[in-house]
């Protein structure tokens, strides 16, 4: 090979998995130095656990990190004060190499004389402890909150069906366990790291630094910076690609919240102002982003569908759905939602809208396997069970009250003689909902829908669940026990 | 309550403030005062310059090419004061040992 290319082919970067925190840094100053020695510089460190570094020379070097609290939830020092900090560093015998959070990091040749950037112990650990007690707090409100999200998204996942269309929450879940494990972990890695530490200032010792490889750390976090990428390629394709006007509304309050976010970190935090100005600046800036993505959001609400309806010809052809021009009625107008996410890979509902208030709704998934697209049809005939109640809610109620049947009460298929003959019984009202449950979810002719499942997901026939394969079809509008009706979703849905 | 003594930097920093410098004058100035015995490294200065000017026993005066310049302020110049009656406090109690009080202290009331 000419020696050009190989040359060419060498890499001039090296990423690398690792973990800096107040708890460690010694550990990874002399980790930098055995780096310097292979010919390898630390130029960026993303999260406190991706290290990126670029070739260099081999080198003679001394690094030294430093805590030096750069930022609070209100306040942060300006690019100026930084510059002054480095300014004198230098002076001093260290140049600024980077900066990780609050640690500081510098350099200096070996055989260069320099004055220490920490002189004091009992001050070093005042900034520690400052430091530490911040995370801690953090760590105490997220905690509970990242458990609670993740019994949630764990339980949806492997127990429930919530979560199987939700691609960014699959993307993500691989990492969850980690996560959990991790803040737990931290919270008394740092609890104990700060106590030992008092005790030793205490004593006039020294700080004792963790020796401790952080394994779960550096995997958990590099998993997770990992899992960014493909997460973003799914909002991307969803929002580009399936133009899913539902990604771009919610894909708004977050942009316009990070946008909102940045402003204040970059002007207000910085600045010269009082705490008491800086605070009422956050407040200010939490109301406007909430206004403003909200005002935004309405709008898009609407004029996305509108522009939606540009693309529905085009989109529409490869599609199997159903629209009031199939059942000799004129669609006003439809609405396409298209979704993807690993374990349902191709998704869309279509809503037809019709005169007046009608609407026929299609909604298609396909799993990646059949065990999936059985566990959206036990979605669909679960939420079938839960969702007739609330509707007739107030009929039931007021039967149960005056003692006096509801003709409504028909629709759900509790018919006059079987409430007369319930309604006095001790659990009576239990035994009517349960009934009327039961009545909710029944099981459709398979054969004549050439399915492998079916399911009437209401009393009247009106909503219906099929399943043939991989692929599921949740129907709603029409009177699916009608012949009529029955061969030409059929046909449409090529079933 | 006896109050909180102040740290050997703290002692310093504050004593070199009592004119107005920035950050590097602060330190050239506490080697200069004890000799280059007692050396406050950049990383020990502006944590410490930052929590006075929170506490406001410092004050920014001026900010000029990247330097802050400060001064102490009553407060300080009060916890200043406080510090010194107390390390002179235990330079009398020194002084009274090495002048040999235990009989003093042997036939004390």
């Amino acid at each position: 090979m000419p020696r050009k290319l190989k040359e060419a082919m060498k890499m001039n970067f090296k990423i690398e998995a690792n973990y800096i925190n107040i708890t460690n840094y010694p550990s990874i100053e002399e980790h930098f130095q055995e780096m310097a020695k292979e010919g390898w510089m630390i130029k960026r460190i993303i999260m406190g656990s991706l290290f990126i570094y670029e070739k260099i020379e081999p080198s003679d070097l001394e690094f030294s990190i430093t805590p030096y609290e750069v930022e609070t939830a209100f306040t942060r020092k300006s690019k100026e004060e930084l510059e002054e900090f480095q300014t004198v560093s230098k002076s001093v015998g260290w140049d600024y190499v980077l900066k990780t959070f609050n640690l500081h990091i510098y350099c200096k040749e070996a055989d260069q004389p320099a004055i220490d950037l920490q002189t004091d112990e009992e001050e070093k650990f005042k900034t520690l402890e400052f430091i530490g007690k911040k995370q801690l707090k953090s760590l105490y409100i997220l905690t509970p909150i990242f458990l609670f999200f993740s019994w949630s998204i764990l339980g949806g996942l492997f127990g429930g069906t919530g979560l199987l269309k939700r691609g960014s929450v699959q993307i993500i879940s691989p990492v969850i366990p980690f996560g959990i494990i991790l803040s737990i972990k931290n919270i008394f890695h740092m609890r104990k790291f700060l106590k030992e530490n008092r005790e030793n200032i205490k004593l006039g010792r020294d700080i004792e630094f963790s020796s401790s490889k952080f394994r779960l750390e550096k995997v958990t976090l590099s998993l997770f910076l990992f899992l960014l990428i493909p997460l973003a390629l799914h909002y991307l394709y969803n929002i580009f690609v399936l133009r899913n006007k539902i990604m771009v509304i919610i894909a708004i309050p977050i942009i316009i919240g990070a946008i909102g976010g940045l402003l204040y970190r970059r002007f207000v935090k910085p600045s010269n102002k009082s705490l008491g100005y800086k605070k009422f600046g956050f407040v200010l800036m939490l109301a406007s982003v909430s206004i403003v993505s909200l005002l935004v959001s309405q709008f898009s609400g609407l004029d996305v569908t509108k522009t939606a309806r540009v693309y529905l010809e085009a989109d529409k052809e490869d599609l199997r759905i159903l629209s009031f021009n199939d059942f000799h009625s004129d669609e006003e107008f439809g609405d396409l939602i298209k979704e993807a996410s690993p374990l349902v890979p191709k998704a869309y509902t279509y809503i037809s809208h019709g005169s007046g208030k009608e609407r026929i709704e299609t909604e298609y998934s396909k799993g990646i396997n059949i065990s999936i697209a059985e566990r959206l049809v036990k979605k669909h005939k679960r939420e079938g069970r839960e969702n007739v109640l609330p509707s007739y809610h107030q009929e039931l109620e007021y039967s149960f009250e005056k003692d006096e049947y509801v003709s409504q009460l028909e629709l759900i298929g509790l018919s006059k003689e079987e409430f007369i003959e319930l309604k006095d019984k001790p659990d009576g009202e239990e035994k009517v909902e349960e009934l009327v449950k039961n009545k909710a979810v029944f099981k459709a002719d398979e054969e004549l829908w050439n399915s492998d499942e079916a399911y009437f997901l209401n009393y009247r026939e009106t909503k219906i669940v099929i399943r043939q394969g991989e692929e599921v079809f949740y129907l709603k509008g029409k009177d699916f026990s009608d012949p009529e009706i029955v061969e030409i979703t059929k046909t449409i849905l090529e079933l | 309550m006896a109050k909180k003594a102040l740290t050997q930097p703290m002692y310093y920093i504050l004593l070199s403030l009592k004119e107005a410098r920035h950050g590097y004058e602060i330190m050239q100035y506490i080697d200069w005062l004890t000799d280059g015995r007692v050396v406050v490294g950049p990383g020990t200065l502006y944590s410490l310059l930052s929590s006075f000017e929170e506490d406001g026993w410092i004050e920014l005066i001026s900010r000029k090419d990247n330097k802050k310049t400060y001064t102490i302020t009553d407060k300080g110049n009060k916890n200043l004061e406080d510090e010194i009656s107390r390390l002179e406090e235990m330079l009398e109690d020194a002084k009274k040992v090495e002048g040999g009080n235990e009989d003093e202290f042997q036939n004390r009331g």
